[in-house]
C-alpha cells in the first residue's frame, strides 16, 4: 500500500488545521496510507531566507532527523516548504558529509500536494463536487520554485460543477513573502490590495490559493474588504464531495 | 554613490512615494513587459530560452577571463589609435576626465544617458569647476534639468507628466511650452542641437566592449549618442570593467537580447560601434575603465554573477514590489531587484542592507532576466551577509532581532517547547481574537494586523490525528 | 603617467587575484553553449517585403522601387513633400547608378558634400546614403561610416534617405558584423530617431532625422 508522511508545515498546522484533516481524507480515501512524524516542528526556511542561515540549517537538522527514519512520500499542503527541503536542503550541506547524503534522500521523497497526486498517484479526478466560479491564484514558490504549473488546474478541470475562471496577474506575488510582510509592510499591504482587487474582479466566488503563507494573507485580506469570496485551499476544494 | 553614507531606509522611502509615481511606474512596465511577450512569441519560446542560456554563458566566461579580455580591449583600443585610462574608483575617473578636459579647454560637454556616470556622480565633479555638462537623452535632459534622481534605468522620467514637463521647460528655459510629447521633444531637439555642434567634448558609457577588436558598442534610440561620440572633437567614454564581451558572435547574441529585454523592440534606432579614433570623427577618443568595486565583486563566487547584467530593466518591470514603489525608494542609482543586489554589493550592506530585504523571494526577476543572473540566490547571500557577516562584510543586524531569532530557533528547535508554544498561543490570543480572527496584535505584531487580520489558533491537529489514529487502528485500517 | 601606471596594476592585481579562487575551471575559448543559431534567410522576394514592413513597423516610410523611371518619380516626390532645398551626398561610386546628381540637381535641389562644415550640414533638408548591407529580421541598414560615407551625413539633415541593393540583404546580424567589425567606425540604423521618454508616448525624430525613408531599387 502507498505510504506517505504526512508534512504538515508550521503555518498549516498552527493556523489551518481543518484543511490538514481534509488533506488525510483525501489521501486515504485513495488508498494511501498516512504516517504523522510527531517530532516535526518546522522545515526551517522563515530563519534561513531571513538571512539566519546557521538557525535555518540547526531547525532543518531537526526535520531532517524527525522525517529520515520514516519510509515512502513525503507530502506537504504548501510548495514552498517542499522547495526548500527539496532544493535547499542539499546545497545547504557540503557534500560528501552523511547530513548531505541524508538531505539527498529526503529531497527525492518530498512533493507538494497536488504534485503528489497527478504526477506520482495520476489521479486526477476525485469525485469532487463544487458547482461555483473559482478563480486560481498561482503561488510563487509552487510555480516558479518548483515547476508546478497546470497540476492544479487538470484537478480543478475535474471537479463536477466547477467553473474555472481566469484570474488576472495570477502569477504576480501576493506580497506575503514570508519576513517581508513585517518588515515592509506597508509595501506587503499594496501587493496584498493589489492581488485581492484582481480576486474581486475576476467575478469569482471563490479563489484557490495553495499555499498557507499566501493564503492567511489573502483570506485576512478579503475579510478586511468584508468581502464574500472564499479564499480555500485546493486541499479544500477537491474535499467537497457530493452527488455530480 | 559616495554620497550615500547614511543608511538606505527603504521603509521611510516607501512611504514617501506618490501615487503618481506608482501610476506611472506601473504603466512603463505594463507596456514594456507586453511588447517584450510579444517579441519573444515572435522570435520562439524555446529559441528564446536557447538565446539566454547563451548570454548567461558568455557573460559568464567573460567574466572568469576578465584580466584576458580587458588586456586584449587594451591593446586594441591603443593600436587603433585611441587612449585607455584606468579608474580604481570614482575620484580617479573624476581626475582623468577632468584632465583631458582642462588639457583641451573643454567648456562644454554634451553627454550621452551612461549609468556608470551616474553612479560616480561625474557630472557633479565636472560642474564644480565649471564646465556645463548637457544632458541630451530626453528623460535625462528633463531629470537633469528638474535636479531629480532618473526612476528607472532605461526610462528616467517616467515619473513626469507631461504636464510637469511643460511646467518644468517654462521655468527653466524659459518658453512656451505645452503639454504636448511631440512639442515638448522638439523643444529639447532644438535647445540641443547647438551644443551638439558645439561642445568641445562629447562623453558616453557603453553597453559592451568588444574584446575582439576593442569596439565600444553603443545602444540608443534618439540619435544624440551618435551626435555626442561623432561631432564633438573629443569622446570619453567611461565603462565600467564588467562590460566586455569576447568577440562580435557575442555581440550578436547581446543585440539579441537587449533591446527585446529593454521595451520590446527587436533593435533599437541606432547602434553604433566606435573603434579607436577615425577619419571624420573626433581627433581623441579616450576610454575610462572603472573598477569602483567591481574587482570586489568578482571575489565573491556567488555576488559576481551580478556583473553580468546588461542593464535592461526587465527585472524591475516584472518585480511586483517595484511596482508599488516606484525606483526612487531604493535611495541610489541602480532600483529595483539588480539594484537590490548591486547596491548594497558596492556600498556595502551597513548602509544598504535593508535592500536585499525589499524582495518577497517570487523569482520574477530570476525568470525573465536575459542572462540568467541568479538574482533570488545572490539576494538570500546578502540577507546572510546582513545578518550573520560573511568574508566580505561583518554582521550589521541588531542585537534585538539576533535575541528574536535565537528564540525562535530555540522553540523550534524543540519538539515539546514548539507544541507548548501553539498551546500558548491559544491562550494568549483569547482577549484579541473576535471569532476566527485577530483584529490587532500588539507591537511588532502589528505589523501584521496594520494591513490585515491575523487568523486566529484554532484546531488541534496533533489532537485530532490521535483519535483518527485510533480509530483507524480500531477499525483495522480503514479510515474514519 | 606613474598614477595611472599603478591604478592599472592594481586592478588586474585584484581582478587576477579575484579570478584565481574561482571553484569553477576556466573555460577557454568560448564554450560551444556560448553561440547561438544565425538566423536562415527566407527567399529574395520575402526577405525584400520582410524589410519593407519591418522598416515601416519602426516608423519608417519603406518602398521597392523598380526601374529608373519609378526612382525619378519617388524622388520627385520625395523632394516636394518633404520640401527639400538642399541635399548632402558623398562620393560613393553607386550614386551614379541611380543618376542621383543630375536628377536632384533638374529638381532645383542645391547638393552638398559632408565634408561640409557641419553647421551647414545641420541646414541640409535630406541626406542619401548607400546601405552597405540590410537585415530584414529586424529592418536595419549597416552604414560602413569609414567607406567614404560619414557618420554625419544620416544623422544631420532633417530627412534621411537610405538606398538598399537587394543583393545586400543579409540573414543575420552575424553576417552584417563579418562585414564590418575591423572598421573603426560603423553604424546600424533601424527606423527613425524616437522617444517614448515622455508619458510613454512615442515619439520621432528626435535627435536624429525626423523621417526616415528606405528605398529598396531593383
Amino acid at each position: 500500500m502507498m505510504k506517505v508522511q504526512l508534512f504538515v508545515t508550521c503555518l498549516g498546522e498552527n493556523l489551518l488545521p481543518d484543511m490538514l484533516q481534509k488533506m488525510v481524507g483525501i489521501l486515504e480515501r485513495i488508498g494511501v496510507s498516512c504516517e504523522f512524524p510527531e517530532g516535526q516542528t518546522c522545515c526551517g526556511q522563515p530563519f534561513f531566507n531571513s538571512g539566519f542561515q546557521k538557525e535555518g540549517r540547526e531547525i532543518a537538522l531537526l526535520w531532517m532527523k524527525m522525517f529520515a527514519d520514516t519510509d515512502g512520500y513525503i507530502v506537504a499542503p504548501s510548495g514552498s516548504c517542499v522547495e526548500f527541503v527539496k532544493h535547499r536542503y542539499p546545497k545547504m550541506f557540503p557534500e560528501g558529509t552523511a547530513e548531505h547524503k541524508i538531505a539527498v534522500q529526503l529531497a527525492e521523497r518530498v512533493f507538494e500536494f497536488s504534485q503528489f497526486l497527478t504526477n506520482i498517484m495520476e489521479i486526477t479526478d476525485l469525485g469532487a463536487f463544487f458547482p461555483h466560479r473559482v478563480a486560481c491564484h498561482s503561488p510563487c514558490h509552487l510555480t516558479r520554485g518548483l515547476g508546478v504549473r497546470d497540476e492544479q488546474q487538470r484537478l480543478l478541470r475535474a471537479v463536477r460543477g466547477l467553473e474555472l475562471i481566469s484570474l488576472n496577474d495570477a502569477e504576480t506575488c501576493c506580497g506575503f513573502g514570508g519576513i517581508f510582510s513585517v518588515v515592509y509592510p506597508e509595501v506587503s499591504m499594496a501587493m496584498m490590495e493589489a492581488k485581492v482587487m484582481n480576486i474581486m474582479a475576476s467575478n469569482a466566488e471563490c479563489v484557490v490559493v495553495s499555499e498557507p503563507g499566501c493564503l492567511i494573507n489573502i483570506r485576512g485580506g478579503l475579510q478586511k474588504m468584508n468581502s464574500n469570496i472564499r479564499a480555500m485551499h485546493l486541499i479544500e476544494i477537491l474535499a467537497q464531495e457530493g452527488a455530480a | 554613490m559616495k554620497d550615500i553614507t547614511a543608511r538606505i531606509d527603504f521603509r521611510a522611502n516607501t512611504q514617501a512615494v506618490s501615487p503618481a509615481m506608482v501610476a506611472a511606474t506601473q504603466k512603463n512596465a505594463r507596456t514594456a513587459l507586453l511588447k517584450r511577450s510579444e517579441v519573444v512569441v515572435e522570435f520562439g519560446e524555446e529559441r528564446w530560452q536557447q538565446l539566454r542560456r547563451a548570454g548567461r554563458e558568455l557573460r559568464l566566461h567573460a567574466l572568469t577571463h576578465l584580466d584576458r579580455y580587458l588586456s586584449m580591449v587594451e591593446e586594441n583600443v591603443i593600436a587603433a589609435g585611441g587612449h585607455v585610462h584606468w579608474a580604481r574608483d570614482a575620484e580617479e575617473a573624476h581626475s582623468i576626465v577632468l584632465d583631458i578636459a582642462m588639457q583641451n579647454s573643454v567648456r562644454n560637454i554634451v553627454k550621452v544617458k551612461s549609468m556608470v556616470t551616474e553612479e560616480i556622480e561625474l557630472n557633479h565633479a565636472l560642474e564644480g569647476r565649471g564646465i556645463r555638462v548637457y544632458e541630451t537623452d530626453l528623460g535625462e535632459f528633463i531629470v537633469q534639468l528638474a535636479g531629480q534622481r532618473p526612476s528607472h534605468i532605461t526610462a528616467p522620467a517616467l515619473h513626469m507628466t507631461k504636464e510637469e514637463v511643460a511646467a518644468l521647460f517654462r521655468e527653466k528655459l524659459k518658453v512656451d511650452a505645452q503639454p504636448d510629447p511631440k512639442l515638448l521633444t522638439e523643444i529639447a531637439r532644438q535647445r540641443l542641437r547647438k551644443e551638439f555642434l558645439t561642445a568641445e567634448m562629447g562623453i558616453s558609457g557603453g553597453n559592451f566592449l568588444v574584446a575582439e577588436t576593442g569596439t565600444l558598442i553603443l545602444v540608443t534610440n534618439e540619435g544624440n549618442g551618435r551626435m555626442c561620440t561623432s561631432l564633438p572633437p573629443i569622446h570619453v567614454a567611461i565603462v565600467g570593467i564588467e562590460k566586455v564581451i569576447p568577440d562580435w558572435e557575442s555581440a550578436a547574441v547581446m543585440l539579441k537580447l537587449l533591446a527585446r529585454s529593454v521595451s520590446g523592440s527587436k533593435i533599437t534606432a541606432y547602434n553604433t560601434f566606435i573603434t579607436g579614433v577615425r577619419k571624420d570623427g573626433p581627433r581623441e577618443f579616450h576610454l575610462v575603465l572603472l573598477d569602483n568595486g567591481r574587482t570586489q565583486i568578482l571575489r565573491d563566487e556567488i555576488a559576481r554573477e551580478t556583473l553580468m547584467c546588461i542593464r535592461c530593466g526587465a527585472c524591475m518591470n516584472i518585480c511586483p514590489v517595484y511596482n508599488q514603489v516606484g525606483g526612487h525608494a531604493y535611495g541610489a542609482v541602480y532600483p529595483g531587484p539588480i539594484g537590490s543586489i548591486l547596491t548594497p554589493l558596492l556600498i556595502g550592506t551597513r548602509i544598504a542592507g535593508g535592500l536585499p530585504f525589499a524582495s518577497t523571494l517570487c523569482g520574477a526577476c530570476s525568470d525573465i532576466c536575459p542572462v540568467m543572473i541568479p538574482i533570488t540566490e545572490i539576494l538570500l547571500h546578502l540577507r546572510r551577509r546582513f545578518v550573520e557577516g560573511d568574508d566580505f562584510e561583518g554582521s550589521s543586524i541588531s542585537g534585538t532581532l539576533k535575541a528574536i531569532a535565537k528564540a525562535g530557533r530555540y522553540v523550534l528547535g524543540s519538539p515539546s517547547l514548539y507544541r507548548l508554544g501553539a498551546r500558548m498561543g491559544k491562550i494568549f490570543q483569547a482577549p484579541l481574537r473576535s471569532g476566527d480572527w485577530i483584529a490587532a496584535m500588539p507591537s511588532p505584531l502589528d505589523r501584521w494586523t496594520m494591513a490585515r487580520p491575523f487568523p486566529a489558533f484554532r484546531g488541534d491537529f496533533r489532537g485530532w490525528w490521535k483519535k483518527h489514529k485510533n480509530a483507524k487502528d480500531i477499525s483495522g485500517g480503514k479510515a474514519s | 603617467m606613474s598614477k595611472g601606471k599603478s591604478a592599472r596594476e592594481e586592478i588586474f592585481a585584484k581582478m587576477r587575484l579575484a579570478l584565481e579562487s574561482f571553484s569553477s575551471s576556466p573555460i577557454y575559448p568560448l564554450p560551444a553553449s556560448a553561440k547561438f543559431e544565425p538566423r536562415v534567410a527566407g527567399g529574395s522576394d520575402e526577405e525584400i517585403e520582410k524589410m519593407l514592413r519591418e522598416v515601416t513597423r519602426l516608423s519608417g516610410h519603406a518602398r521597392r522601387i523598380q526601374g529608373r523611371a519609378e526612382f525619378a518619380g519617388a524622388l520627385g516626390n520625395l523632394v516636394k513633400t518633404e520640401e527639400v532645398r538642399t541635399a548632402a551626398l558623398s562620393d560613393h561610386p553607386r550614386y551614379a547608378d541611380y543618376g542621383i546628381v543630375d536628377l536632384l540637381k533638374s529638381f532645383g535641389v542645391a547638393i552638398l558634400s559632408p565634408d561640409e562644415d557641419k553647421r551647414r550640414l545641420e541646414d541640409c533638408d535630406l541626406g542619401i546614403t548607400i546601405a552597405d548591407a540590410a537585415l530584414p529580421e529586424t529592418g536595419t541598414i549597416l552604414l560602413r561610416t569609414t567607406q567614404g560615407q560619414p557618420d554625419v551625413l544620416s544623422l544631420l539633415p532633417r530627412v534621411h534617405l537610405a538606398l538598399v541593393a537587394p543583393e545586400t540583404l543579409l540573414a543575420d546580424i552575424h553576417d552584417a558584423f563579418a562585414m564590418a567589425k575591423a572598421d573603426r567606425h560603423f553604424v546600424l540604423v533601424s527606423g527613425s530617431s524616437r522617444t517614448a521618454d515622455i508619458e510613454k508616448v512615442l515619439t520621432l525624430g528626435v535627435h536624429g532625422p525626423k523621417s526616415f525613408h528606405l528605398w529598396i531599387c531593383d
